[in-house]
């Protein structure tokens, strides 16, 4: 009887040709975009040079140091292909009038000390600055050391060493700022599978599917059929998010490191919650099928943004805003466990997640089987 | 307009799930810009400091000298140095860099030998942790100077040196150009708004267009005397007046939040540029409408478009983070022209036909994919009626 009710289930849901496209698809579209707009961030060769003005003042004209440190990063410097800055010297009016109409990022000017003026605190004006600052603070440097050692001017040696600082990982994974946002993108795809969980509620209740009237008829336990219906779910919902992993790890060449099983551990797990998830929120809203829908967006988008998918920030603000948040999130706890993996040597909290995780999936199956199991309808 | 009063009357049918849209997204977009951009400030040169922990493995002048300048632009915090303890600081975010100095450092850097390095551990990303990483160089590299061309100085008077170099600095000024604040914050609410005005005009038309694509409903009204284009017509205009509602509801929510920036004419062309992009939306969700069959399909395709648009366009990256590649493919898309826009209309400073002129230029591409859609759905629908009449 199992068997028959799971691979019946597992083909019904199959013909359902449009949520399964969009299910699969869905995820890997914006795995390909993340792919597409992720590596142009390793690539250095984007920088465009800075439009920059000099203010062509008295100060300005007799500081030859100035000029020259400005000449080796701009257009001046033959060598260089892409420069730092494109230098324009001209007025402080006219200085004023580009900066106004987006002509230039800002632009410096030299009386009595640098000043530096912006339009925004972007990081284009803070490489202005900080070039600015560079320059005077070498400056000084020089001034000092020449001025206690006159003779050292002659072979004043600029070529120090410009590495000191080298970049650890915090865990087993190589470090990378890109890394955490497909752990979010596994995330999501794992609680999408709450419509295939809402799916099954609505294909099981009488009053909203003539499915739903014929199996309530069917002598088979509902714990059995609902819980047959949900393993099949779980299992094509499953195999998109192996796709998505399998994407991610092959097609767009994602280094998830020695972490393959735990990855996998975790699709499952969130997998299944997600599933579960959306049976759940199906089962005790009463109204239509598509108020249930829009809730389930709704709520799976909350949960996904307060677990920090659009922006890791939000996620510290509401974790110390409201600790308990991060243990009753099933986003957050998918997304916990992944991070985990990566900021951790051990699996400590890992397999704290995973208990969460399957803690919750019980749960959600027990509130939704007490609650579909004595439906009775006065009238269909 | 039979069709027409009908629309109005599915609407009302399913007037709680479209205000759950409806809430729920103007939500997000109002918290995605209240996290991202903070609250609407006062302009000015402030770069936030991170907080970082810092370890050494040896006491020295020039690694005292190290933590004092770090202390300006980072908040220390002080953890034990364990493992377990620091990388539970890291993963709940209380810390986003480690510095750690190995034993020996300072005199393989006196030496001029370099053959330690220090440490960075940094997982988020920020901006403010790559600074960590450059402000150690910076001291360094100062310290540098010293090292090479000063032979013999003593570490203290070395550290006393680079610790006055590095006081020099510019000083910074922001020019606004009395520019309001609150147009640049509300400028960032639209920005964000792209995804929800998609997302929350697909998910509206679908739910009440459903309805009528349900096989019966369509067979019986193909039976009745009205012009297939004229049920297309009335459709389309029960959807014009569902987005300009929207529209209008909207306006008031953005000044209801910001009553600072109404009036301003910042604040009205990003209104006007969100009424086009409201009507693109709508022609997405009129082309989706006429093909969907399910309410399960809605939602992952709601996802789907809305979602993959807003990426690709710069919605929650900014544009110019993007590679060219991508925006290459995104100038086909109305929302990279929308997000355009609306970049345009915070950087503008004055109102002048040149600042004005890319926004009307952006507005009217939009306009034009608007048209497009509507035209495409409008011709494929009555394909598809012609197919189906045949088979």
């Amino acid at each position: 009887m199992f068997g028959h009710i799971f691979l019946t289930r597992l083909k019904c849901l199959v013909r359902d040709r449009e949520l399964l496209f969009w299910t699969f698809l869905f995820p890997l579209i914006l795995a390909s975009l993340f792919g597409l707009a992720f590596s142009n961030i390793e690539n250095v060769g984007q920088f465009k040079s800075i439009p920059v003005a000099v203010v062509n003042n008295a100060e300005y004209s007799g500081n030859k140091a100035f000029q020259a440190a400005l000449d080796s990063v701009s257009d001046a410097n033959q060598e260089s292909e892409n420069p730092l800055f494109h230098i324009r010297l001209e007025s402080k009016e006219q200085a004023e009038a580009d900066l106004k109409n987006n002509e230039i990022k800002g632009y410096i000017l030299l009386e009595n000390g640098a000043h530096v003026v912006v339009k925004e605190s972007d990081i284009h004006q803070s490489i202005i600055k900080q070039f600015v600052d560079s320059y005077l603070q070498t400056a000084s440097a020089y001034k000092t050391i020449v001025g206690s050692n006159p003779a050292a001017a002659q072979n004043f040696r600029f070529d120090v060493e410009t590495g000191y600082v080298k970049e650890t990982a915090p865990g087993k994974t190589d470090p990378s700022g890109t890394l955490v946002n497909f752990y979010a993108l596994i995330a999501m795809a794992c609680l999408s599978g709450g419509f295939w969980g809402n799916k099954q509620i609505t294909d099981h209740q009488a009053n909203l599917s003539p499915q739903g009237a014929r199996i309530s008829l069917a002598p088979v336990h509902k714990l059995k059929s609902l819980g047959c219906s949900l393993l099949a779910a779980i299992t094509i919902h499953f195999l998109s998010v192996l796709l998505l992993v399998a994407y991610l790890a092959f097609a767009i060449k994602v280094d998830f490191g020695s972490q393959a099983p735990y990855i996998l551990l975790t699709s499952f797990a969130g997998s299944v919650t997600g599933v579960l998830f959306g049976a759940f929120m199906g089962s005790v809203t009463k109204k239509g099928d598509n108020f249930k829908t829009a809730l389930l967006i709704c709520v799976t988008l909350l949960c996904s943004f307060l677990s920090g998918m659009m922006s890791m920030g939000v996620k510290y603000t509401a974790t110390h805003a409201v600790p308990a948040l991060s243990y009753i999130n099933p986003a957050n706890l998918i997304t916990d466990a992944l991070y985990s993996l990566y900021y951790y040597s051990t699996y400590g909290r890992f397999f704290l997640n995973i208990l969460l995780l399957a803690v919750f999936s019980v749960l959600f199956y027990l509130v939704v089987y007490f609650v579909t199991r004595r439906q009775k309808y006065a009238s269909i | 307009m039979q069709v027409y009063k009908a629309y109005f009357k599915i609407i009302k049918k399913h007037f709680a799930s479209i205000a759950v849209y409806f809430g729920i997204f103007l939500l997000f977009a109002a918290l995605v810009t209240a996290a991202l951009n903070g609250a609407p400030t006062a302009e000015s040169f402030s770069q936030s400091k991170n907080s970082i922990a810092l370890f050494s493995g040896e006491s020295t002048p020039l690694v005292d000298g190290i933590k004092d300048y770090l202390g300006q632009n980072a908040t220390i915090v002080s953890i034990p140095d364990e493992t377990q303890e620091i990388q539970d600081a890291l993963f709940f975010g209380r810390i986003s860099c480690v510095i750690r100095i190995p034993e020996g450092f300072t005199q393989s850097f006196l030496s001029g030998k370099n053959d330690v390095q220090i440490e960075k551990t940094a997982v988020s990303g920020q901006a403010e942790d790559i600074y960590t990483g450059l402000y150690v160089n910076k001291y360094l590299q100062t310290a540098g100077l010293y090292v090479q061309n000063m032979p013999g100085i003593t570490e203290a008077q070395l550290v006393e040196n680079v610790g006055s170099d590095l006081a020099q600095q510019a000083s910074a000024h922001v020019n606004t150009f009395n520019k309001p604040v609150t147009v640049n914050y509300l400028s960032y609410y639209f920005q964000y708004l792209a995804y929800s005005i998609m997302a929350i005009m697909i998910m509206g038309i679908t739910t009440v267009m459903l309805s009528f694509n349900e096989a019966d409903v369509s067979n019986r009204i193909s039976c009745s005397p009205l012009k297939p284009s004229g049920m297309s017509l009335q459709m389309l205009l029960g959807n014009i007046t569902f987005a300009l509602v929207f529209w209008a509801a909207l306006c008031v929510f953005v000044f209801m939040l910001y009553p600072q920036a109404a009036l301003n004419a910042g604040a009205i062309l990003l209104c006007l540029n969100a009424l086009v992009f409201t009507f693109v939306s709508l022609s997405i969700g009129f082309l989706i409408g006429r093909f969907i069959k399910s309410y399960g399909a809605q939602g992952m395709i709601m996802n789907v478009i809305a979602l993959g648009l807003s990426f690709l366009s710069g919605v929650f990256i900014p544009q110019e983070v993007l590679g060219d590649s991508v925006l290459d493919v995104a100038r086909f898309t109305p929302s990279y022209w929308y997000v355009k826009a609306v970049d345009d209309i915070r950087n503008m400073s004055s109102i002048s036909s040149q600042t004005v002129m890319p926004v009307v230029y952006s507005i009217l591409i939009q306009a034009g994919f608007a048209a497009a859609i509507i035209i495409i759905s409008l011709v494929i629908s009555k394909q598809k009626k012609l197919a189906s009449a045949y088979s």
